[in-house]
């Protein structure tokens, strides 16, 4: 008895090697069960959609402006570019195309999957260097996606060091991966994907990652229905 | 365990973790999902030579009864689950297994669930069909979630049924933090689904109620009690429920302690509480019978001038997962007294457990050692340790 309570303390000793970071700011949304976030061009903004299928415009406090009259089944991963939010409905494995200005649906694409149902398109971006879209697998394996702008598969990562992926953006020229089970933050190279750094983020069901104008890290948490700001200064 | 044995579940655990997860198919707006779950272990009771009970026909002086030391196939399902748009949701599960071992006229049919639920709302779900009871948050955490081979007595399904067939309301405030329900069921438990029914209720017609309300810092899933997430916000859960039933007939020589099912009135009432933070969790649950029993059941009564008898029982788990190690050490105490009216019958078992994740919860080598407290007590139905060894995968 007693040496397996030392077992049990002594395999606690052991801790993650990333780097753990602290918000200096946070806040709830009013979104439900948000999935993930990404701002408007101007910053003024998010567009943020959520696990029971709704796009939501809010302001940068989390209150909701507007919501998109079409609506989907899972959403879970959002972009924005000058033209459209493009939405990623988990599910039914698909990405849907809003109107920028007045959330109207403009069309629809389908990307077959046959994993897990809710193990699929947990977050969408673009990848600037490589001029494709990504979209991120959750997990059974985790993996990106990458997709032409007619979101036809162009190629398959494997992105092995994380148990899950939740979202994922892209931002000064780098892929930035967040993990929900791992609690953490991953930076890739945008051309090959390799990993150069890793932060542990104190946020529980961490579902959504962006940055703000001023390049704070910026993650929201489904669970707690939050938004957390992190400073990039912490960043190495 | 000789190393012929060790050898033999050394290849099935590295056949088994190359397996892969569940496979899914969806048409733009419904979608259909196939899953499985194998798990195969090697049970070895250490039996103590001074009791009668385990030897061959209960004689001292014959071999000792070693039946119980053997392969078992634990769990073997196929499921089936969907969604139907973005109202509603499906679910059929079936255990191989039980239906191998059984053939349905069991103490627990093959059938695990069969459910289509309702959600007109988000924050408002009915579920129809043979499914979990609203009732005890470990019963409600999902098999391949359990650190141990073996639940906690007053949890396994042996006192209180798990599941049902019946209808459920769910209600959700504030996120899931706060969730009500309520719920009629057959009151025969899981036997409603086996042949010692055959679908038919108690004479008297009536259903069992049961209720729970349970609160939480965060939106609870059951299946996160044990924090292979390593949650880094402390979370907090903590569930009251209740269930009342009365039947006209009991049934006997199924389960344990025959307290499943019996003639008169039971009612049963239980908290659970459970913690996580970073890879540490633990959880506590206490549940408490009341039976009036009724007719030839009196003798349960041991002749004092009362009308009812108390059950009950409870758990203790402390828990450290460690993802770097991808291991899991456990630790639980759990007790049951069958009936209060009889002294020196309490159950205790100390549970040591080991998990190796080699592939998350989807490819997982479990080692449970059940260290009976009291093992010279002949009032006892368990006396004897037991290890219990094996692998478990999701597909």
């Amino acid at each position: 008895m007693r040496s397996y309570i030392t077992l049990l303390l002594v395999s606690a000793c052991f801790c993650s090697n990333a780097q753990k970071l602290s918000s200096y700011k946070k806040f709830r949304t009013q979104v439900p069960e948000p999935s993930d976030l990404v701002y408007t061009k101007d910053y003024s903004k998010f567009y943020c959609v959520s696990d029971q299928g709704f796009l939501f415009l809010t302001d940068t406090a989390g209150h909701i402006l507007k919501q998109a009259k079409h609506t989907g089944t899972d959403f879970e991963g959002v972009f924005a570019d000058d033209q459209y939010v493009y939405v990623s409905d988990e599910r039914t494995r698909r990405v849907l195309l809003y109107d920028v200005e007045s959330l109207t649906y403009i069309k629809q694409y389908e990307v077959m999957y046959s994993g897990a149902a809710n193990e699929a398109y947990e977050g969408i971006t673009f990848n600037k260097k490589k001029n494709c879209f990504l979209l991120c697998i959750e997990k059974n394996p985790t993996t990106l996606f990458e997709l032409n702008k007619d979101f036809q598969k162009l190629a398959e990562i494997p992105i092995k060091s994380v148990s899950d992926i939740s979202s994922i953006c892209y931002y000064n020229d780098f892929i930035y991966v967040l993990s929900d089970e791992d609690e953490k933050v991953l930076k890739l190279d945008p051309t090959t994907y390799a990993i150069l750094s890793s932060w542990k983020i104190p946020v529980t069901n961490p579902e959504g990652i962006c940055f703000d104008a001023q390049g704070h890290l910026v993650i929201q948490s489904d669970k707690d229905q939050k938004i957390y700001k992190f400073n990039l200064a912490q960043l190495p | 365990m000789n190393l012929k044995t060790l050898t033999t579940l050394a290849i099935i655990a590295c056949c088994l973790h190359q397996a892969e997860a569940q496979t899914s198919f969806s048409n733009g707006v419904n979608s259909i999902e196939f899953s499985g779950l194998i798990s195969g272990i090697y049970k070895q009771r250490f039996l103590d030579e001074s009791n009668p009970n385990n030897h061959v026909g209960n004689v001292l002086s014959n071999p000792l009864n070693k039946k119980k030391n053997v392969f078992s196939l634990s769990t073997a399902r196929f499921n089936i689950q969907g969604t139907k748009g973005t109202q509603w949701a499906y679910r059929m599960q079936l255990d191989f297994a039980q239906l191998g071992y059984t053939s349905g006229s069991g103490e627990f049919p093959a059938l695990l669930d069969a459910w289509i639920a309702y959600k007109p709302i988000p924050s408002l779900k009915l579920t129809f069909g043979y499914q979990k009871l609203p009732y005890s948050a470990n019963c409600n955490a999902s098999l391949e979630t359990q650190p141990y081979w073996q639940r906690a007595e007053i949890t396994r399904g042996g006192i209180f049924s798990r599941r049902d067939m019946g209808l459920t309301l769910k209600k959700s405030f504030f996120g899931e933090r706060i969730n009500l329900y309520g719920g009629a069921y057959s009151g025969m438990g899981e036997y409603i689904m086996t042949t010692t029914t055959g679908g038919d209720n108690d004479q008297n017609g009536k259903p069992e109620y049961v209720a729970r309300i349970d609160f939480s810092t965060s939106k609870l899933s059951y299946n996160d009690i044990y924090d292979v997430h390593n949650t880094q916000m402390p979370l907090l859960n903590i569930g009251l429920n209740a269930r009342y039933v009365e039947r006209t007939k009991s049934y006997n020589g199924m389960a344990d302690y025959d307290l499943k099912i019996v003639n008169g009135k039971k009612r049963t009432i239980g908290a659970d509480a459970a913690f996580a933070f970073k890879g540490f969790s633990a959880q506590f649950e206490i549940h408490q019978l009341r039976v009036q029993p009724k007719g030839t059941d009196t003798t349960r009564l041991q002749g004092k001038s009362t009308d009812h008898f108390n059950a009950g029982g409870m758990l203790v788990e402390l828990n450290y997962y460690n993802r770097k190690l991808k291991s899991g050490v456990y630790l639980r105490y759990d007790n049951f007294v069958p009936n209060d009216l009889i002294k020196n019958n309490q159950e205790q078992t100390l549970s040591f457990g080991y998990n190796y994740f080699l592939k998350g919860t989807k490819s997982m080598f479990k080692l449970q050692y059940l260290d009976r407290l009291d093992k010279k007590n002949t009032l006892l139905l368990r006396t004897n340790d037991e290890l219990r060894v094996g692998w478990q995968v999701v597909l």
